[in-house]
C-alpha cells in the first residue's frame, strides 16, 4: 500500500474514531444532562472514560476476537446483540410505563456505562454497530425529556451518526483496497455535510419553532421538575470543550495506533491500478445527424432508439462493429434483434424505399428489444 | 462478498428508526417523532445518492486479446464520467479469466470531475493453462456518502482471450532444408542465385545482364566477365498434426491432446522465429488449415488455431500427408507430429521416401499414447510398445531422419528445449 493512501486510511480511520467518540460523548452527555445533575465533573468523568474505552478498544479490541473462528464470533455476536435488543427494550418499556424520573436517571447512568463497554469492544466485527445502537438508546432517553435536552440530543445525535457513517465507510473502502493515491478527508466531510444539513437544520429549526415537550407520563415530583434548560445549555458548553479535547487525544492515540495496520488481507483479488491523468472526454456527438424521413426513416430511427437504450442500460459496442456484430452482442431476444437489424441495414444502405409493413415490423421489434433489454441489463441497488 | 460493503447499518436504522417512530406517535414524544423522520430522510438522501452515483459512469475495456501462459498482462480499463458531477470511491470489478483469482477488483477513489476519462491498467497473470478463456463481464459499483446503499451495474463487456502454450526453441529445426527465394534473405547458398552475397565471377554470356559486367576483371583478362551472386533461400516449413481420436490418451497436462498441442506451439513458434514460412495441417472434426506465412503475425495465428483443436479427427495422419505431398516444394521442410508410435511402418516407409524423393526434408515427433493413461482403449503392452518404439528409430536412422519419441514420463518442456531433439532418434 502507498504511503499516501495508507495515511489518509489511517487519517480518516482516525477521524471516524473522533465522531465514534464524539457521538459517543454527546448522546451520553444529552441522556445524563436530561435525567441527572449536569455537574462539571461528571461530564469530566464521561469524556475522559469514553476517551480511554475508545482507546483502549482500538487498540487492544481486536484481542477480544483473537481465538474466535468465524462461525463462532458471529454467533456469539448474534447472541449478544439479541440480549442487548431485549434488554434495551425492557428498559424502555419499564422507563415509560413507570414514569419514574429516578428510574430514568438510573437507566441513563447504565447505558452510559453500555457506552463505555461498546467502546472497549468496537474493534470487535466488521462494523461498530454496537456503540450506534447504544448511542440511539441514549438519545431515545433524552428524547423523553423533552425541551433542549431532547432537541440538542436528537440534532446533534442525528449529524454526529452521519458523519460516522460517512467517515467508517470511506475508511472501509480504502481499507480494503491496496495503493494509490486517494485524498478523501476533505471531500468526504464535505459530501456529508452537503447531504446532512438539509436534514439536520430543518430538524432544528423544527425544534426552535416548537420545543418538544417531555413526555406527559413522566410525574416529575414538586419542585424538582429535572434539570433546568439553563442547566443543561451551560452543561452542554462545558462539554464542547471536553468534546474538543477528547477528540484531539482519540484522533492523536488512534493515528498514532492505526499507523502501518490499515491495510487488511484482501478477501478477493484486489489489485494495485495505475491510473492515467485525467482527460477531457471529447463532447457527444451532436445531435443533428442525417434526417431520413418517411417508412426509411422510422427503421432508422427504431434502431437508433434501440441502441441509445441499450448504452443507457450499460451496453457498451465499438463504432468498428456492424450491425450485425451488436446484434450479436447485444444480451436481447434474439429474434426481434436479428429482424430489427435486417430491416436497418437495408433501411440505411438498401436502394428501395421500405413497405409500411416493414416500418411497422421494425418498430415493433424495437419494443420488444426494449422490454427484454429492460430486464436483462439494468443496474441493481443493494 | 464485498469486504468495503455492508448493510448492518442500513437495516438496523429501518428497525430502529421504525421502533422510535411508532414510540413518538403512540406517546406523543415530539422529539422521538423527529428523530425517526430525521432518520428516514437520511435514508432517503442516501438512496437517491446512490442511485444517482453510476448515471453517466461507463467503463470500457482495452486489452490486446492474446498472451502466453504465465505471461503477466496490463488490463487498460477506461472510465468514463459523463455526467456533471464528480464521482467518487468507484469500485470497478472484472474477470479475468486466465487469472486464478474469478474476479479482479480495483478502486477509482476519487474525484473523477464530470466529462472526464480515467485510465486505470492493472498488471495480472495467465495462470491457467492454454485455451481460449472468457473475459467480462465489467462491473461498477459505488454507494451513497454514508455507505447505506450501493448501486452495481454490469456491462455485458465479454471477449475472448487466447492464452497460447509456453514455447520454447526446438533445436535442430535450423538444420532442415530451405528452398531459393527471389526476395533478400539471411540464408544463402553457395549456388548462383540473386543474393546480395558475393560467388565470383565467370565468362559473359549471352543474354547476361549488362550491368553485371565486373570492368576490373574484364580488362585484365580481355574478355567480359560479370560478376555472380550467391542464391538466397526462404526456408519453408510444413507441420502435419495428428488429431485423430484413435489417438486420445491422458488427461489435464499429462494427456496427448497436451503433448501434441505443446510441441507442435514450439515447432511453429521456431520456425517463425528464423524467418520459415509456416504451414499447418491436421484433420480433426473442425480441419487444421494455417495457410503458408511468416512472421510473428503469422504465428500466433498459428497458435490461435493450434489452441483450438481436439482430437477428434478420423484422418490418420499418413493419408493426411499424403494428400498434401504433392503440393510441398522441394527443398522445404516437413516434420510429422504423431499421437502415437504404432504408425504403419511400412506406409511409414513410403510416405517418408516420398517426401524425399521430392526433394522435401522431413522430420518426425512421435507422441507415444500408450504410456499415458489409457482413456477409451487400453495400452498395448510395454514389452510390444518398446518393440515398435526400436522398429520406428531404426527405421528413421536408416532413411538419416531426425526424429524423437516423446513419452509422459518425460518433463515435455526439458525435452524440447533438448538440443539434439531432432538429431539422431535414438
Amino acid at each position: 500500500m502507498s504511503e499516501s493512501r495508507r495515511g489518509d486510511a489511517t487519517a480518516l480511520i482516525a477521524v471516524r474514531s473522533v465522531t465514534l467518540y464524539a457521538l459517543s460523548l454527546h448522546t451520553v452527555a444529552s441522556a445524563l444532562g436530561a435525567w441527572t445533575e449536569p455537574g462539571p465533573a461528571r461530564l469530566f468523568l464521561a469524556a475522559a472514560g469514553l476517551a480511554l474505552a475508545l482507546i483502549l478498544g482500538e487498540s487492544a479490541g481486536g484481542a477480544a476476537s483473537a481465538g474466535l473462528e468465524g462461525a463462532r464470533r458471529l454467533r456469539l455476536r448474534v447472541t449478544a446483540g439479541a440480549g442487548y435488543a431485549g434488554l434495551a427494550v425492557l428498559a424502555l418499556t419499564l422507563a415509560v410505563g413507570s414514569g419514574d424520573p429516578r428510574l430514568l436517571g438510573q437507566e441513563a447512568v447504565l447505558f452510559s456505562v453500555f457506552q463505555a463497554v461498546f467502546l472497549l469492544l468496537s474493534d470487535l466485527g466488521r462494523t461498530h454497530l454496537g456503540p450506534v445502537a447504544n448511542a440511539f438508546v441514549l438519545v431515545v432517553l433524552a428524547s423523553l425529556r423533552g425541551g433542549l435536552a431532547a432537541a440538542a440530543g436528537v440534532t446533534g445525535g442525528l449529524a454526529l451518526l452521519g458523519f460516522f457513517l460517512a467517515f467508517d465507510h470511506a475508511a472501509r473502502v480504502l481499507q480494503a483496497y491496496p495503493a494509490g493515491r486517494a485524498e478523501l478527508l476533505g471531500p468526504t466531510l464535505r459530501r456529508a455535510s452537503a447531504a446532512l444539513a438539509p436534514i439536520v437544520l430543518g430538524l432544528a429549526l423544527f425544534f426552535v419553532l416548537r420545543p418538544p415537550p417531555p413526555y406527559a407520563g413522566i410525574r416529575f415530583r414538586m419542585g424538582a421538575g429535572g434539570p433546568r434548560d439553563e442547566d443543561v445549555a451551560a452543561a452542554y458548553r462545558r462539554l464542547v470543550g471536553l468534546a474538543a479535547v477528547g477528540s484531539a487525544v482519540v484522533f492523536g492515540v488512534v493515528r498514532l495506533l492505526r499507523r502501518g495496520q490499515a491495510e487488511r488481507a484482501p478477501f478477493e483479488e484486489v489489485l494495485p491500478v495505475e491510473r492515467g491523468a485525467e482527460e477531457v472526454l471529447s463532447p457527444p456527438p451532436s445531435p443533428r445527424r442525417r434526417e431520413y424521413a418517411g417508412r426509411r426513416g422510422r427503421i432508422v430511427r427504431a434502431y437508433v432508439g434501440v441502441l441509445a437504450r441499450a448504452r443507457s442500460a450499460g451496453f457498451v459496442w465499438r463504432p468498428s462493429q456492424t450491425p450485425r456484430e451488436i446484434a450479436a452482442a447485444l444480451p436481447a431476444p434474439a429474434g426481434p434483434t436479428a429482424a430489427l437489424t435486417d430491416l436497418f441495414v437495408e433501411a440505411r444502405y438498401g436502394p428501395e424505399e421500405p413497405s409500411e409493413q416493414q416500418a411497422l415490423a421494425a418498430e415493433r421489434a424495437a419494443g420488444v428489444i426494449v422490454a427484454g433489454l429492460g430486464k436483462s441489463t439494468g443496474h441493481r441497488l443493494r | 462478498m464485498v469486504p468495503s460493503r455492508t448493510s448492518t447499518y442500513r437495516r438496523f436504522l429501518y428497525a430502529s428508526l421504525g421502533f422510535v417512530g411508532l414510540l413518538g406517535v403512540a406517546l406523543r414524544v415530539e422529539a422521538l417523532a423527529g428523530l425517526a423522520l430525521g432518520g428516514f430522510a437520511l435514508l432517503l438522501v442516501a438512496w437517491r445518492q446512490a442511485r444517482a452515483q453510476l448515471d453517466g459512469l461507463t467503463v470500457a475495456r482495452e486489452l490486446y486479446p492474446s498472451a502466453f501462459e504465465d505471461d503477466t498482462v496490463a488490463v487498460s480499463l477506461a472510465l468514463d464520467n459523463r455526467s456533471r458531477r464528480p464521482a467518487w470511491l468507484v469500485e470497478i470489478g472484472d474477470c479475468f479469466g486466465p487469472a486464478v483469482a474469478d474476479r479482479q477488483a480495483m478502486l477509482e477513489p476519487g474525484p473523477l470531475r464530470g466529462s472526464r476519462r480515467r485510465r486505470l491498467t492493472y498488471r495480472t497473470t495467465c495462470s491457467r493453462p492454454w485455451g481460449i478463456h472468457a473475459v467480462g463481464p465489467l462491473t461498477l459499483a459505488a454507494s451513497d456518502a454514508f455507505g447505506l446503499f450501493h448501486a452495481e451495474r454490469s456491462l455485458p463487456d465479454v471477449a475472448a482471450f487466447a492464452v497460447f502454450p509456453r514455447v520454447w526453441t526446438v533445436s535442430g529445426l535450423e538444420k532442415l532444408g530451405a528452398r531459393p527465394s527471389l526476395s533478400p534473405r539471411e540464408a544463402t547458398s553457395p549456388r548462383p542465385g540473386q543474393s546480395l552475397a558475393y560467388l565470383g565471377v565467370r565468362d559473359y554470356r549471352s543474354g547476361d545482364d549488362l550491368r553485371r559486367i565486373h570492368w576490373p576483371a574484364t580488362a585484365r583478362r580481355g574478355t567480359p566477365t560479370v560478376k555472380e551472386h550467391e542464391v538466397d533461400l526462404v526456408p519453408y516449413f510444413t507441420l502435419f498434426v495428428d488429431l485423430d481420436r484413435a489417438h486420445r490418451a491422458g488427461t489435464g497436462l499429462k494427456s496427448t491432446l497436451e503433448y501434441l498441442v505443446r510441441t507442435a506451439a514450439c515447432v511453429v513458434w521456431t520456425a517463425a522465429r528464423r524467418g520459415d514460412l509456416v504451414q499447418v495441417m491436421g484433420e480433426g472434426a473442425r480441419s487444421l488449415v494455417v495457410a503458408p506465412g511468416a512472421g510473428t503475425l503469422h504465428a500466433t495465428l498459428a497458435l490461435y488455431e493450434l489452441i483450438r483443436v481436439q482430437q477428434d479427427g478420423r484422418v490418420p495422419l499418413l493419408e493426411l500427408v499424403e494428400q498434401h505431398r504433392m503440393h510441398l516444394p522441394g527443398g522445404s521442410t516437413a516434420a510429422l507430429l504423431a499421437g502415437t508410435i504404432f504408425l504403419d511402418l511400412a506406409q511409414l516407409e513410403d510416405t517418408l521416401a516420398a517426401l524425399q524423393a521430392r526433394g522435401v526434408r522431413p522430420a518426425v515427433l512421435l507422441v507415444n499414447k500408450d504410456s499415458f493413461l489409457p482413456i477409451d482403449r487400453r495400452a498395448a503392452p510395454r514389452e510390444e510398445a518398446a518393440e515398435q518404439a526400436h522398429a520406428v528409430v531404426a527405421l528413421l536412422r536408416a532413411r538419416d531422419i531426425p526424429g524423437t519419441i516423446l513419452a509422459a514420463e518425460q518433463d515435455l518442456e526439458a525435452e524440447l528445449a533438448r538440443p539434439d531433439l531432432l538429431g539422431d532418434p535414438s
